[in-house]
């Protein structure tokens, strides 16, 4: 299953360490990606096109969680029900403090 | 003002009252700062131990722990417990000391990079670079400790941030982020699913401690009238003698409960997380039920079970919406209450050697109410699990997802810091006491009346066991004969301890347990063969649990 996960996360220490640590204690595999600083310096855009072989879904849960992370979209590219279409992940604004 | 006095003026105002910790080179601005200062601090002597200390703290009192050590050594010495509190959502602030920001990143004296270790363990962390965010940084570390699902949030002080002066600091009050309502539509779902079901059941976690919810969670079960499983973490979310209570599920639950999760017809999960420890064979896992899901993190819901009905928020605000007695069920309680009768614990062992979980059950009984229960982590741990009627789940202080030897002094510990008045006991086994064996001096140092009930079977037993079940009793690195007199042990630190080595002997040493004011070790010699049952093996569903051979 291949799916490319758009990230917002606000410019903290070790803010694009965690989000890569996260993906890799659950075995997915980074085919690219490319992160800039907005130029107010406040915020970091990243974007990974990913590979695994297990769920997507509970990652994406558990990097919407983090700390830094403002807002985040994923879509399948390959191998999912909604290919090519992005798909929000807004538990942060309308669930619960994390 | 310098920085470390911010920091503990920023603690001051998170209402801390006792940090567990243990003094070196880059925190010493902050012990500096920490004289006359009104924390309390305990000097524990690994800070491994500090760690696990104040998890125990945060556990028996619901308030955040609050540990502390110096870089390199002491940071790293304090992850274990660190980890232990991630995986058991308890929630704590580390303060770490760091050596000077200059130095940070030259392989300096006792510098690790505790930030990036410890990333993977947290439930967030902050490195402070700047004299001027202390306060907001402590400030947020405690609110987030405490909110939403707890964890623990470690803060690394570079030695020179603690030590620059500042002028004109604000410290906000403690905050917690409320927990939102769940969602109305999704309530009516479960109320819905409540009502057709006919053979629903209760799996409770230790989510209930966390919220505070185990009287509604009683409530709920009195108005639905659904019998109840806990998970470890669960015990005593409603009272183990509650007649709707089937007990723990799972490796080392009881029958009762784990026939009832594998023939039920849905399952309210509340604040558990279907831990494999749980589950068994996950794909034959309570394979005809609905699952309903209450939990505080999104991530939890659907991670390993796919549900029906999920419920996020103040589980509270659920419990007591939920009051809906399915009209079908009686067939079902009643046959679970059969199994619960049919599968009851035997205490009558025919044997002098002292059989441990009639030992638990008969302090259980003579226990005083709020009496705190802290263990290690092997076969004594389940006894307590299976025999200790908890009546409140904060009474049960078990390292569960980290399973960490070593955990059940230093906890006891904490716990009877956060309850000074009440009983604290720590249970543990001959493997695990040494683990954290220095916490004696600790014990001795403050006065701390806990007691310590040390079952020796001169064996790592957990491990023996399953060397005899799955590794055709090939016995590795198991024997313990050599252990050293633990009632000499204690009596060096200056505790008293007395020896128990016969069936016979457990009335008198229980009650003189009781009696004993300050600390006391009581080591209790049991049966290098005993097992704990019943036992479902790894990888086999719930059905397929083994049982004690014939004795």
């Amino acid at each position: 299953m291949k799916f490319t996960v758009s990230i917002r996360l606000s410019n903290t220490e070790g803010a694009l360490e965690r989000v890569l640590g996260r993906l890799r204690q659950r075995a997915f595999e980074i085919s690219s990606m490319s992160a800039d600083r907005t130029p107010d310096r406040a915020f970091i855009d990243a974007r990974f096109t990913i590979e695994g072989t297990r769920d997507v879904e509970p990652v994406i849960k558990q990097l919407a969680k983090l700390y830094e992370v403002q807002s985040l979209k994923f879509q399948y590219t390959e191998g999912g029900a909604h290919n090519g279409q992005w798909q929000n992940h807004t538990e942060r604004e309308i669930c619960l403090p994390v | 003002m310098k920085g470390a006095q911010i920091l503990i003026k920023a603690l001051e105002a998170e209402g801390v009252d006792v940090i567990f910790g243990y003094p070196g080179g880059a925190i010493m601005p902050v012990y500096d700062a920490l004289v006359g200062s009104k924390l309390k601090h305990i000097l524990v002597r690994h800070e491994q131990a500090a760690a696990l200390a104040a998890d125990g703290y945060a556990r028996a009192s619901g308030n955040v722990g609050v540990c502390m050590a110096t870089s390199g050594p002491g940071a790293t010495n304090l992850l274990t417990g660190i980890a232990n509190a991630h995986l058991d959502s308890v929630p704590m602030v580390a303060i770490t000391g760091q050596v000077s920001t200059t130095l940070m990143g030259t392989d300096a004296f006792q510098e690790v990079d505790i930030f990036g270790i410890s990333m993977s363990v947290v439930k967030h962390n902050f490195i402070v670079r700047k004299t001027a965010d202390i306060a907001k940084i402590v400030h947020d570390a405690f609110e987030l400790a405490r909110s939403g699902r707890p964890g623990p949030v470690l803060i690394d002080f570079p030695k020179d941030v603690v030590s620059a002066e500042l002028d004109d600091v604000q410290f906000k009050g403690s905050s917690i982020k409320p927990m939102p309502r769940p969602e109305a539509k999704d309530l009516h779902i479960a109320h819905d699913l409540l009502l057709n079901s006919r053979q629903p059941l209760i799996y409770a976690g230790g989510g209930i401690r966390i919220a505070g919810a185990a009287k509604e969670l009683r409530a709920f079960v009195d108005a639905t009238g659904i019998p109840v499983v806990t998970t470890l973490q669960g015990l005593g979310a409603v009272p183990a003698d509650h007649p709707l209570n089937l007990g723990m599920l799972g490796m080392h639950g009881t029958k009762a409960a784990n026939f009832a999760v594998q023939s039920c017809d849905l399952l309210v999960c509340i604040g558990a997380r279907f831990d494999d420890r749980v589950t068994g064979k996950l794909a034959e896992f309570a394979p005809g039920a609905k699952v309903i899901h209450m939990d505080a993190d999104p991530a939890e819901i659907g991670k390993l079970r796919m549900v029906e009905c999920a419920i996020m928020g103040d589980i509270k605000v659920a419990l007591n919406f939920l009051h809906v007695r399915p009209p079908e069920i009686d067939f079902w309680v009643k046959r679970c209450m059969l199994n619960k009768e049919k599968f009851a614990w035997d205490y009558n062992a025919p044997m002098e050697s002292v059989y441990a979980p009639k030992f638990i059950k008969e302090m259980s009984d003579k226990a005083p109410d709020n009496t705190f229960i802290s263990c290690d982590v092997g076969q004594h741990q389940m006894w307590v699990a299976q025999h200790y009627g908890f009546k409140m789940p904060h009474n049960h202080l078990t390292s569960g997802g980290l399973g960490t030897m070593g955990f059940g002094l230093p906890a006891a510990i904490g716990a009877q810091f956060a309850n000074p008045e009440a009983t604290v006991i720590t249970v543990s086994g001959d493997g695990s006491i040494l683990m954290n064996i220095q916490e004696l001096a600790t014990l001795k140092r403050y006065n701390i009346p806990v007691k310590i009930v040390l079952f020796d079977n001169k064996a790592l037993g957990m491990v023996r066991q399953w060397q005899e079940l799955f590794f055709n009793e090939n016995y590795s690195e198991v024997d313990l004969s050599d252990n050293p007199d633990f009632v000499k042990v204690a009596e060096a630190f200056g505790i008293p301890a007395y020896k128990v080595e016969r069936a016979d002997e457990v009335t008198d040493a229980v009650d003189r347990m009781f009696k004993t004011e300050g600390p006391v070790l009581l080591h209790v010699l049991i049966d290098p063969k005993a097992n704990v049952w019943p036992l479902v093996p790894p990888g086999k569903s719930n059905e397929q649990m083994m049982e004690a051979k014939t004795v």
